[in-house]
C-alpha cells in the first residue's frame, strides 16, 4: 500500500472529554460502521467500560476516506485507554501513530490528563492537533479553553478545530486535519520484518490476537514469526485489518496496522511492546521502549463462600488470558480462608478486575484492603520484599523501610489550592511545585507515597474540590519512610485481616480507628473482650467490649417452645457464619467494613 | 422438682376469644359471639371425648390444668358451668391437682370467683400488666389500674392463689413507673409473678408496624431480679416469680418436657416425646372435631439429639436447671457429655454454684438466649 495514502492516529482526552464519542462519530462519517448498526462508543468493547464511561481495553479501527482532494486515504484509529492506571500501554500505542487528536472539553478546559497524555505525545514526536470538543454546551467557551490550551500545554491552538460530537460538529474538519497534518508513515518494505506489538487480546474463539503496527518490512499468512522479547517463533495464522471486526488480509506492510493470529497459547508470549520480526531474516534489533509493567498495587481477594476457591481461581485465570497485567497467587487468611493476593497496575484497574470478575465470572469475593509493596532492609543486612503486612520483619529485625512514591500533578481552581494542599499534608505529601497557570488555574505538584494514595485520596480530593480537581500521577522509585506494622489482637489473639502499616505517627490515630470500629461491629459476647492495636510488643491502643447483658425472651409455654426452638437454631446458623477468632465470633461484615476504615474516621 | 412430675399429664384449654385484639398478642384469639362459644363449647366436648379413646376406661387422669387463652373471664356462668361439666366429664382432676385460669381485670366478675371455688380451682393469674393508666391505654388494654386492683382483691379474698401478669419495655415506663407496677401488685398478696418483655412479634401490628418508645428493658429486667428476691419472691424461671412452692406446676411441665394434653385451636401439647399443634383457624378448628383424626393439625417428633438438647434448654429455664442425675438416667450419655462440654466454655459467673446440677444464675438468666443458641 501506498505509505503516503495512511494515516495513523491516536485520540488523547482526559477522562470525560468525550474521545469515545468523538472516535463513533469518526466511524460513522467514514461508514465504517453503519449507523443503524451504531451503539454507543463502538470502540469500548467491555460492557463495563461503557458503564463508567472509561476505556480499559483498546479497540484500533481502520477507516477508508475520501478527502477533499479526491485521494482515499486509509485512515488507523488506535484508541487509547484513558486512565493513568494504563499508562504503559497508552505509551505503546503513542509509539504506533504519527499523530494525536488531543480532546479537550470546551468547559472544562485543560485537567492533568489532559497535559500527562499530550506530554506523552510530545515525547513520541507526534503531530498533535488540539481539538475543542463540546462547543454545544451553554457554558462552553472555546477561545477561552484555546489559549489554555496555549498557555498551559504550550501548544499552538490557533488551527484548534472547534467540534461537537454530540451534534457531529467539526468531525469533517477532523478527518481533513488529520489528512493534512498527521505525517505518512515512513518505513522500508525490503528491510527485515520490524513490528510493534501495541496491544494483545485473548478472543475465546480465536486464542491471542496481537494487535501489531508495521514498521519496517511485511508480514504475510504463513510466515514464521519471531517474538524478540520472548524468543519464541510462530507461524502466522491469519492477517488482517479492522473493520472494526477483525477482516483478513493476505499481508500488512509498513506503517500498516492490524493483527495478527498465530497459535500463540497465552498473552504471557504477547507482550505489549514487544517486536515481532520474520524468523529466518530477524531485524537486528528490537524496536525500542518494551517495558514489563509490573504491578505496583495488590490486595486479596477471597471468595466470598469457601467453596468458591476453586471457581475463583479458574475465573481469575481466565482473566488473566484478557489481562497480563495481572498477577496473582495464592494466600491464606486467618479470618478469610483461602484466597489470592493480587497484583495490578493501579487502583482502578482493581476496581475494573473486581467487577470484572463479578459479572463475567460470576464471582462475588472480598477484596482486602489494597496495600503497596515495600522494601526493607533488615538489621542482617538482609532484604525483604512485603507484599502484605505479615511480610514484614519482627519490629527488632528491621533496619530501614522503604514505600513507592508518586509524583502527583493536580489541576484545581485556585479557591481549592488550600485544601489540595493540606490534603497532600495529611497524606504525607512532599511539596514540589504550584505554579498559576491562570488566575483561576493552579497546578500543584507532590511527592506522595502511593500507599496514601490508594486508600482513598482521589474521593477525598473529590469531595474537598466539589469535583474539580483532576490529577495525574506517575512512580517516583522508593523512598524510606518510619513505617510500622500494627497488629490487632482480639482477646490476645492476633487477627492477622486486621493489621495494617502505617507511618509511626499515624499508628496511634489508626489504631483507634480500627479497634473503634471493630468495638461496633463485633457483638457483644458472653464474656468481656479486649481488643487491642500494638506496634511490636508494645500496646498502643485498647478498647474493651463489654459482656453482653441481657438476650432473653421473656415467655415460653406450649408452641413457644418450638418457635423458640427454630429461632435459636437460625440465630446459631447466622453465628456460623462468622469467623472465630479465639473464642470470638466476628461477622463478616468487621472484616468488609475494615477494607473502609479510611472513610469515615475523618468525618 | 422434675422427679414430681415424672408420671404426671398436664392439661391446658385454649379459649380462643378476646373482647378486643391487643396490638401486641401473638397468641390466637377472636372477637366472639354467643353462638361461636356455644360451637366451641361443643367442639371441645368432642375433642376431648376423642382423646379420652385412647386413656384406660375413657378417663384422663391430670395433675395439673390450665385454662388460658385469649380470655376465659369473657365467657358468662353459665357458659363456665357447661365448660366445667365438659371438662369434669372426662377429667380426673387428683387430690392436689394444680387448676389455673387466665383472668382479665375488666371481665372477671364475682359470679366466675365463686363458680371457680366451688368447682375447686385452684389458682388464678390475672393480666395486669401494669398499674399505670396511660401504659395501660398505650397497650390497648381494656381496663384501668382501679379494675386491676379491684380483680386483685377479689381473687385474693376468695382465698385462691394469685399471680399477677406485668409487662415491661412499655413507651415511657420509667424504673419509678415500673417499680410502681411491681411494688403496687404485692400489695395485694400476689404469690406469683410473671414477667414479660414487651415483644413485637410478627403477625401481630405491633410486629408490622413497631410503636414508638419500646426499649431494651435490660434495667427493668435487672430490677425486678432485686427487688423481687428482696421481698421473698425467687425467680424460678426466666419470666417467673414466687413465693416458695407457689410455683406454677403446670408451667414447669412444659421445661421438663412432661405430657401436656392440650385442647382447644391452636394449642401445642406433648405426648410421650411428640409435639402435636391443633388447627388454629376457628372453623378448622371445628369441622376437625368432628372428624376421625380429631383437632390435631401436624406434629413433630424431634431426633434424640434435638430433643436432648431442647431439653437442656428448657431445663436451664428454671432454677432447678439440669439435674446431673437424672438427665443421665433419662438420656444419652455422650450426647449429653457433648451439650454439657459446650456449655463450659461460657463463663461460670453465668451459672449457680450447685453440685450435680447446671442451672443458671440470675446474671445467666439475663442472657438466656445468647447461651441457649450455643447449644441449641
Amino acid at each position: 500500500m501506498d505509505l503516503e495514502r495512511i494515516r495513523n492516529f491516536c485520540i488523547i482526552a482526559h477522562i470525560d472529554h468525550g474521545k469515545s464519542t468523538i472516535a463513533d462519530r469518526l466511524l460513522e462519517v467514514t461508514n465504517t460502521v453503519d449507523s443503524r448498526m451504531m451503539k454507543n462508543q463502538v470502540l469500548d468493547s467491555l460492557e463495563l467500560e461503557r458503564e463508567r464511561g472509561i476505556t480499559i481495553k483498546l479497540v484500533p479501527v481502520r477507516m477508508n476516506y475520501t478527502a477533499r482532494d479526491g485521494k482515499d486515504y486509509v485512515l488507523n484509529l488506535i484508541d487509547t485507554p484513558g486512565h493513568v492506571d494504563f499508562g504503559y500501554e497508552v505509551s505503546r500505542s503513542l509509539a504506533a501513530c504519527e499523530g494525536a487528536l488531543l480532546v479537550v472539553d470546551a468547559a472544562q478546559g485543560v485537567e492533568a490528563q489532559t497535559m500527562a497524555n499530550a506530554y506523552m505525545a510530545v515525547e513520541q514526536n507526534l503531530e498533535i492537533i488540539p481539538v475543542i470538543n463540546k462547543i454545544d454546551l451553554p457554558s462552553a467557551r472555546p477561545e477561552y479553553v484555546k489559549n489554555e490550551v496555549e498557555e498551559i500545554i504550550g501548544l499552538d491552538a490557533s488551527g484548534a478545530i472547534l467540534a461537537s460530537a454530540k451534534e457531529g460538529k467539526g468531525i469533517e474538519d477532523i478527518l481533513e486535519e488529520i489528512v493534512h497534518t498527521v505525517p505518512h508513515p515512513s518505513g522500508d518494505s525490503s528491510a527485515p520484518l520490524q513490528a510493534l506489538v501495541f496491544d494483545s487480546i485473548y478472543d475465546n474463539y480465536r486464542g491471542v490476537v496481537c494487535n501489531i503496527r508495521v514498521v519496517n518490512g511485511t508480514i504475510r499468512t504463513g510466515q514464521n514469526v519471531l517474538f524478540m522479547v520472548t524468543g519464541k517463533n510462530y507461524l502466522v495464522e491469519e492477517i488482517g485489518v479492522f473493520r472494526p471486526s477483525y477482516q483478513p488480509v493476505n499481508e500488512l506492510g509498513p506503517g500498516e496496522v492490524g493483527y495478527i493470529i498465530a497459535n500463540v497459547k497465552s498473552l504471557f508470549e504477547a507482550h505489549v511492546g514487544d517486536t515481532v520480526t520474520d524468523a529466518s531474516h530477524p531485524s537486528a534489533k528490537p524496536l525500542s521502549g518494551y517495558k514489563n509493567p509490573k504491578p505496583v498495587v495488590f490486595c486479596g481477594f477471597y471468595p466470598v463462600e469457601r467453596e468458591d476457591y476453586s471457581q475463583l481461581r479458574e475465573a481469575l485465570e481466565k482473566l488473566q488470558l484478557n489481562d497480563s497485567a495481572i498477577s496473582f497467587e495464592p494466600e491464606t487468611s486467618v479470618a478469610l480462608g483461602f484466597g489470592f493476593r493480587c497484583g495490578f497496575l493501579g487502583l482502578l484497574h482493581m476496581e475494573i478486575s473486581k467487577e470484572r470478575l463479578r459479572r463475567e465470572f460470576g464471582v462475588e469475593l472480598i477484596a482486602t484492603a489494597p496495600n503497596v509493596i515495600y522494601r526493607i532492609d533488615t538489621k542482617e543486612g538482609g532484604f525483604v520484599e512485603a507484599h502484605r503486612p505479615s511480610d514484614f520483619p519482627e519490629i527488632g529485625d528491621i533496619h530501614a523501610v522503604h514505600e513507592p512514591i508518586i509524583r502527583l500533578t493536580v489541576f484545581v481552581p485556585s479557591e481549592y489550592v488550600g485544601k489540595v494542599m493540606q490534603l497532600c499534608q495529611e497524606k504525607r505529601g512532599e511539596y514540589v511545585s504550584m505554579d498559576y497557570l491562570s488566575p483561576e488555574r493552579v497546578r500543584i505538584v507532590y511527592n506522595l507515597p502511593l500507599a496514601e494514595f490508594i486508600l482513598d485520596f482521589h474521593d477525598k480530593l473529590k469531595s474537598q474540590t466539589r469535583g474539580y480537581a483532576s490529577l495525574d500521577y506517575e512512580h517516583k522509585g522508593f523512598r524510606e519512610a518510619d513505617l510500622v506494622r500494627v497488629d490487632v489482637l482480639i482477646q490476645g489473639e492476633a487477627a492477622d485481616a486486621f493489621s495494617f502499616i502505617c507511618h509511626r505517627d499515624e499508628s496511634y490515630r489508626r489504631g483507634q480507628s480500627v479497634t473503634r470500629k471493630l468495638k461496633e461491629l463485633i457483638p457483644r459476647q458472653l464474656f468481656e473482650v479486649p481488643i487491642q492495636a500494638s506496634v511490636g510488643k508494645k500496646v498502643i491502643v485498647r478498647q474493651n467490649i463489654k459482656a453482653l447483658r441481657k438476650d432473653v425472651l421473656a415467655k415460653c409455654y406450649g408452641g413457644d417452645i418450638t418457635r423458640k426452638r427454630k429461632l435459636l437454631e437460625k440465630q446459631k446458623e447466622g453465628k456460623k457464619k462468622m469467623k472465630k477468632i479465639g473464642k470470638v465470633s466476628i461477622p463478616q461484615e468487621a472484616f468488609l467494613a475494615f477494607l473502609k476504615v479510611e472513610d469515615e474516621e475523618t468525618k | 422438682m422434675e422427679k414430681e412430675y415424672n408420671n404426671s399429664l398436664s392439661v391446658y384449654v385454649h379459649v380462643p376469644f378476646c373482647m378486643s385484639k391487643c396490638p401486641y398478642c401473638a397468641f390466637y384469639s377472636r372477637v366472639a359471639t354467643d353462638d361461636d362459644i356455644s360451637l366451641y363449647l361443643e367442639a371441645l366436648s368432642r375433642e376431648i371425648e376423642w382423646w379420652s379413646s385412647f386413656f384406660p376406661k375413657g378417663r384422663i387422669g391430670a395433675k395439673t390444668l390450665y385454662i388460658g387463652g385469649g380470655t376465659p373471664t369473657l365467657f358468662s356462668a353459665y357458659q363456665w358451668e357447661r365448660l366445667i361439666s365438659i371438662l369434669d366429664h372426662r377429667l380426673d382432676l387428683s387430690l392436689g391437682c394444680e387448676i389455673s385460669v387466665e383472668a382479665n381485670p375488666g371481665s372477671i366478675t364475682k359470679e366466675h370467683l365463686r363458680l371457680w371455688n366451688d368447682w375447686g380451682l385452684t389458682r388464678v393469674s390475672l393480666g395486669v400488666q401494669s398499674l399505670h393508666n396511660d401504659e395501660l391505654k398505650w397497650l390497648g388494654r381494656a381496663h384501668d389500674s382501679d379494675t386491676a386492683r379491684k380483680a386483685l382483691t377479689q381473687i385474693k379474698d376468695a382465698g385462691f392463689d394469685l399471680s399477677a401478669d406485668l409487662l415491661f419495655g412499655l413507651s415511657g415506663q420509667s424504673m419509678r413507673k415500673w417499680y410502681d407496677s411491681l411494688s403496687g401488685v404485692l400489695q395485694y398478696g400476689v404469690d406469683h409473678l410473671s414477667l414479660y418483655q414487651l415483644m413485637l412479634e410478627s403477625g401481630t401490628p405491633w410486629g408490622e408496624r413497631p410503636p414508638e418508645g419500646v426499649f431494651n428493658g435490660y434495667p427493668h429486667y435487672r430490677f425486678a431480679q432485686w427487688y423481687l428476691s428482696h421481698k421473698g419472691l425467687d425467680q424460678y424461671e426466666v419470666a417467673s416469680f414466687s413465693r416458695q412452692g407457689k410455683w406454677c406446676r403446670h408451667n414447669i411441665a412444659y421445661w421438663y418436657q412432661k405430657n401436656v394434653l392440650a385442647l382447644g385451636p391452636s394449642a401445642w401439647g406433648y405426648f410421650n416425646g411428640v409435639r402435636y399443634w391443633n388447627h388454629k383457624n376457628f372453623s378448622d378448628y371445628l369441622i376437625a372435631t368432628e372428624s376421625e383424626e380429631g383437632a390435631t393439625a401436624g406434629f413433630e417428633c424431634l431426633e434424640e439429639e434435638k430433643k436432648i438438647r431442647e431439653a437442656v434448654i428448657l431445663a436451664t429455664r428454671t432454677k432447678w436447671g439440669v439435674s446431673l442425675n437424672n438427665f443421665y438416667n433419662k438420656f444419652n450419655r455422650k450426647i449429653l457429655d457433648s451439650i454439657l462440654s459446650e456449655l463450659s466454655e461460657i463463663p461460670k459467673d453465668l451459672f449457680s454454684k450447685e453440685e450435680l446440677r447446671v442451672a443458671l444464675s440470675a446474671k445467666g438468666m439475663r442472657v438466656g438466649n445468647a447461651i441457649w443458641e450455643r447449644i441449641v
